[in-house]
């Protein structure tokens, strides 16, 4: 076997090795590589082709291969828009909002748990934070509506049982631009939160004694320690949403068509890009202009990424994603 | 650490528990309704507590269609071994990503990061696992598009590089090999991010429904998702359309959606607490440090 | 783990279904260059006895039935002595059957028939797509007793250029419009609601039940039941395509392409409606509402729109129980039907249910063989229908059947094959009707009687405007069932909507249908 000697993990060696020399020399991680490598293009890369449909009229039975191409064109509507301002500002507002009370909380909800003695609490907290993830949009639909409906919402009862006026929920737009924040959170910041706690497991224990005995109270070891600590799984975290910015609530964007019910006058407030374009979309089912927004929806979210992605790795090389 | 019952650690506790209400009233107003007597709902509409309690809804999903028991069965099977295999792939992609000697590590990083960018869309992917792989109507077709993510491979390459180097080093000493390294020690090590990402997958390929119903026309291998969500679509669906009217009139309706979000997400709320012990706070990191 | 994809498709199956389906909301498309692929001129297998056995594959959408198996056996030990073919029946659910119809014919993948119409898996488009075969030469070869019982228009209007690629089930179709009211009210208020011609004859009613029922609500409203969109006859209109995007003709002219929404008729529309919300004799949500099942269960609409083929009083001329459409939700709830709006056999009506045959079959004869026989012989349509006898229901009468739940198959889908006039009399159907096919008769009599549209067989393809209707249906989206619902003020809003639509490309559209319209018509002389 080789002799090995034990090499700090900052500077690489550089060497000139050829292609094949590096695969060998690294042989067991690349077979280790191999499996998801091979997925990865044959799942996501081989269908990935499919994209150039949003530059044609794409015809089902012609296919790919036998539908006429037409430039542009199917990225037409949502620039000539009326909406588009109102719709790229929803989207990007809600996202940023998103990921800053997301991740945020999320945080100080894992630092806060991991914090109580009690571990039957501790895990109590944690799988009740879950639970909301485990449902599905339209399930959340249900139990928003019956909070907020206007005739028989138990918010509205208890409003009256109050004996203040019952609130129009789905008639004003500005509402909304607290209910979805809300919503979102109350949602996915379970989802958050149970990977930081997942991080913090992993910090010895060691530094937090060496902290103890310094004197240092359990806030400032939460930000003398566990934070920085955290600090690249967060950035990891908010680097992949990144790309995702132009998707509303960064893909699952079903929650600003459900929970709004679908209803026109609260649009100014709810219609991200996501929506508008299924809504203008859902009749005419044509492949071409989908693809094509959504193409934008990537391009733009890469943009970003590669942007962001530079800039961490000034920062602390080892954060970013590539 | 100490217990400190300081008032600091009173408000933390009651946030949680305000909080937790509010997660938790929601998912007992579903349990509730869907105990309920359909036409008490309509008239009072919902309440914390059944009014009128009724079995009917669940008499209707649990009696009316394909075997549930089935679905069951193959929803547990595919998100059993769906999770497995998923866990031993992406690690092991994830493991390689996270070792500095590897030298095409950022070039498949980036492979990875962008595909999750990009897609094709529905119906190149349709083609992909019907035509191409003909995997159309297997078990396999549940399982298979699912077994790596870019999200999670990301995650746990993170996580495997707070992994001191000097633990993988002294183990290359005592001469075992990179992935006896891997499998004995970095996994054992591991176990808050597999257990995390593992619920995840699981969850993901419990709730999955959409597979389903776009590959699998053989009644056996419904999954307990797509036969549910059936049930809600067509309930939905026949309301609305005046030609299907009739029909719809016929089957209970609020109370039957609710008892089919209880019955899907049920047998996961109820496992996931079990969970917890794999998250537990640093100790094999301690024990083996010594 | 692809969580866009698949909220995204779930979300889109759900809603499309949802919103996408009602028999008048058609989404007619291309007509560009659907593709003639005549591959059936084979001069073998005519009638010829040497038919080798096949398997045919039937996709079709309904709710999940637990003895599917029970029926395809028993259907398939009838079709196969006469056809020597087996039919596999593949039953998609609603939810799914958009999205799955639209990877089975984007990917190409072979099977015989499918159900279609202009809702859902749009007939239309398909066609457009090349994915249907053309059928005339299989319909004169293998079913010309088909073809017989059909009226002439109804296949007329599947027509795109000279050719037809569906079979459409001939089911009671045509609808005129009206309203129903509560027996109840109307009895012990004794409002005279035979007299009623118009919406706003219905004022005083509402107004009625307003004052004097508080658990009722007086005038049902949804998105599915909007009547400028749902009964554009009721207002001396037509539409060209699909209801919503603008482009509609006048009943008494139909030359010129108009915009709907500028019209006197939709100002005053909207002004009547304005009026009733505010009154609150809607509920308060009702724009947002898109269906109502829940209230109808319960019995709390007092008056709604009524899509009525032959009403009350039809039924009592001859001589006919009927306990009136809210019946159908609630046992105890009886309506007063009312018809004021005569049938008018429109494109999207006449093509509400269709039989197609992929481009793709292997098995064109054979499939069009077997339409042949669900279209003529009754026990097999009545198997497929309504399952077997004795299991899934039992027999009450000669010609009616009640049917039996425990037994696992109630599609309630007798318009969804075959010809309707071969099925039993089942529950909800007026009871007396059975007695020498008197109900069949009057549904029949109305259908062939029904006054056809000036445009029948009219399909606008919206392609070169495609922009345009985009964005158009998204202002629609937004605003128009806040104004038609009466919930915002159309003194401020009908010229902010009108003003939208403009900038949105209304123009272009109007002009595009004008312009497709007088083609067809030069064409069609």
């Amino acid at each position: 076997m080789e002799t090995v000697t034990i090499k700090p993990k900052t500077k690489k060696v550089r060497r000139r090795v050829p292609f094949f020399s590096e695969i060998i020399k690294n042989k067991t991680f690349y077979a280790m590589m191999l499996p998801g490598l091979l997925f990865i293009i044959v799942i996501y890369y081989l269908p990935m082709m499919g994209v150039v449909i949003a530059f044609q009229q794409y015809n089902p039975f012609k296919g790919i291969l036998g539908s006429p191409w037409i430039g542009f064109k199917n990225f037409e509507f949502l620039f000539k828009s009326d909406a588009l301002f109102q719709i790229t500002f929803n989207t990007i507002f809600y996202n940023v909002i998103f990921l800053i009370l997301g991740i945020g909380l999320a945080l100080v909800f894992a630092i806060l748990i991991d914090s109580n003695g009690n571990r039957f609490l501790s895990g109590a907290y944690k799988s009740i934070l879950l639970l909301p993830y485990l449902l599905s949009w339209v399930v959340a639909e249900y139990l928003l509506f019956s909070f907020l409906s206007v005739d028989r919402g138990i918010l509205n009862q208890m409003l009256h049982f109050f004996g203040i006026e019952p609130v129009s929920w789905y008639s004003e737009p500005i509402y909304w631009r607290f209910i979805l924040p809300a919503a979102y959170v109350w949602k996915n910041v379970g989802y958050f939160a149970v990977i930081f706690a997942a991080g913090i497991s992993g910090i010895s224990t060691e530094y937090y004694e060496a902290a103890k005995m310094d004197g240092a109270n359990r806030f400032q070891q939460a930000i003398k320690i566990t934070i920085p600590m955290l600090m690249p799984i967060t950035i990891i975290l908010i680097l992949l949403q990144v790309g995702k910015i132009f998707y509303a609530a960064f893909g699952d964007w079903g929650m600003f068509y459900n929970l709004p019910k679908d209803s026109g006058i609260l649009f100014s407030a709810t219609n991200v890009i996501d929506t508008y374009v299924y809504r203008s979309l859902k009749v005419m089912g044509d492949f071409g202009m989908s693809s094509a927004v959504g193409l934008y929806q990537s391009v733009v979210g890469f943009v970003l990424v590669l942007i962001s992605n530079f800039f961490i790795r000034r920062y602390d090389k080892d954060s970013a994603l590539f | 650490m100490m217990k400190r019952l300081s008032l600091s650690n009173f408000f933390v506790n009651l946030i949680f528990i305000v909080y937790s209400v509010i997660c938790i009233i929601p998912l007992l107003i579903l349990l509730s309704v869907s105990f309920t007597n359909e036409q008490s709902v309509f008239q009072n509409g919902y309440s914390l507590i059944p009014r009128d309690f009724s079995l009917d809804a669940y008499k209707y999903i649990l009696m009316g269609n394909s075997p549930i028991i089935r679905a069951y069965g193959i929803t547990i099977f595919v998100t059993l071994v769906g999770t497995l295999f998923h866990l031993v792939i992406s690690s092991m992609f994830a493991y390689s990503l996270s070792r500095p000697e590897v030298k095409y590590r950022n070039i498949v990083s980036f492979l990875v990061i962008f595909c999750l960018l990009f897609s094709g869309g529905l119906v190149p992917w349709y083609i992909l696992l019907s035509k191409v792989l003909h995997l159309k109507d297997t078990i396999f077709v549940l399982i298979v598009p699912y077994l790596v993510s870019s999200v999670n491979v990301m995650i746990m390459r993170n996580f495997f590089r707070t992994i001191p180097e000097s633990i993988i080093e002294s183990a290359r000493i005592d001469g075992s090999g990179e992935f006896n390294t891997f499998l004995k020690l970095v996994i054992p090590l591991s176990t808050p991010v597999l257990a995390t990402v593992g619920l995840f997958v699981a969850v993901f390929y419990w709730n999955d429904w959409f597979t389903a119903a776009l590959l699998i026309e053989n009644s056996k291998l419904y999954t307990l998702q797509f036969l549910l969500q059936s049930i809600m679509n067509n309930i939905a669906f026949l309301q609305g359309n005046s030609l299907t009217v009739k029909a719809a009139a016929m089957q209970p309706d609020e109370t039957a959606r609710m008892a089919t979000c209880v019955l899907a997400v049920g047998p996961i709320v109820i496992t996931y607490p079990f969970l917890q012990k794999y998250f537990v706070k640093g100790l094999t990191l301690g024990a083996v440090k010594a | 783990m692809n969580k866009k994809k698949i909220v995204l498709s779930l979300i889109t199956a759900f809603t499309i279904v949802l919103s996408g389906c009602s028999t008048d909301k058609s989404n007619n498309a291309s007509t560009n260059e659907p593709q003639k692929e005549t591959k059936v001129d084979q001069p073998e297998g005519t009638g010829e006895k040497a038919l080798e056995p096949v398997e045919l594959t039937y996709y079709f959408p309904n709710s999940p039935q637990k003895d599917l198996q029970t029926v395809e056996d028993a259907v398939n030990k009838l079709i196969q002595p006469k056809i020597n073919a087996t039919v596999r029946l593949k039953l998609i659910d609603w939810g799914t059957y958009e999205e799955k119809m639209k990877v089975v014919l984007g990917s190409g993948e072979p099977f015989d028939l499918a159900w279609t119409s202009t809702g859902l898996n749009n007939y239309y488009q398909n066609v457009a797509n090349g994915s249907f075969a053309p059928l005339n030469e299989l319909i004169d070869k293998y079913a010309p007793e088909t073809k017989k019982g059909i009226p002439d228009m109804f296949l007329n209007a599947l027509k795109v250029k000279g050719e037809v690629y569906g079979i459409p089930v001939f089911q009671q179709s045509t609808a005129g419009y009206g309203f129903e009211i509560q027996k109840s009210v109307a009895d012990k208020y004794q409002l005279d609601w035979k007299s009623v011609t118009k919406l706003s004859d219905l004022t005083p009613f509402l107004e009625t039940v307003k004052k004097n029922e508080p658990n009722l609500i007086p005038w049902e409203y949804a998105q599915n039941l909007d009547p400028f969109l749902t009964a554009p006859p009721m207002f001396g209109l037509e539409t060209l395509g699909d209801a919503k995007t603008p482009g509609d003709l006048y009943l008494n002219d139909a030359t010129k392409v108009i915009n709907q929404y500028e019209t006197p008729e939709f100002k005053e529309y909207i002004t009547m409606m304005r009026d009733w919300y505010t009154k609150g004799y809607l509920r308060k949500e009702a724009p947002t509402l898109k269906e109502t099942t829940a209230d109808r269960k319960a019995g709390k609409n007092a008056l709604t729109l009524g899509q009525i083929d032959i009403d009350s009083q039809a039924y009592e001329a001859a001589g006919l129980e009927f306990t009136g459409r809210m019946s159908n939700f609630n046992k105890d709830v009886h309506s007063y039907d009312m018809q004021f709006v005569k049938p008018l056999l429109t494109t999207d009506k006449a093509a509400a249910t269709i039989t197609a045959i992929s481009a793709n079959s292997p098995n064109k004869e054979r499939a069009m063989m077997l339409l042949n026989l669900l279209n003529t012989d009754k026990e097999i349509y009545n198997t497929l229908v309504w399952g077997v006898e004795g299991k899934h229901y039992k027999k009450v009468a000669d010609n009616r059947i009640e049917g039996l739940p425990e037994g696992g198959y109630q599609i309630f889908a007798p318009w969804e094959f075959g010809n309707m006039t071969l099925s039993y009399l089942a529950d909800g159907d007026p009871i007396g009707g059975e007695v020498d096919n008197k109900f069949i008769d009057m549904w029949v009599d109305l259908n062939k009687n029904a006054i056809p549209s000036n445009a029948l067989g009219f399909v606008f393809d919206f392609t070169p405007v495609k922009t345009e209707k985009a964005n158009v249906d998204a202002v629609i989206d937004e605003l128009y069932y806040a104004i038609s619902s009466g919930s915002i003020d159309p003194e401020k809003y009908l010229p902010q909507f009108l003003d939208k639509l403009k900038n949105a490309g209304t123009d272009t559209i109007l002009a595009e249908k004008q312009k497709q319209l007088d083609e067809w018509k030069a064409a069609n002389k």
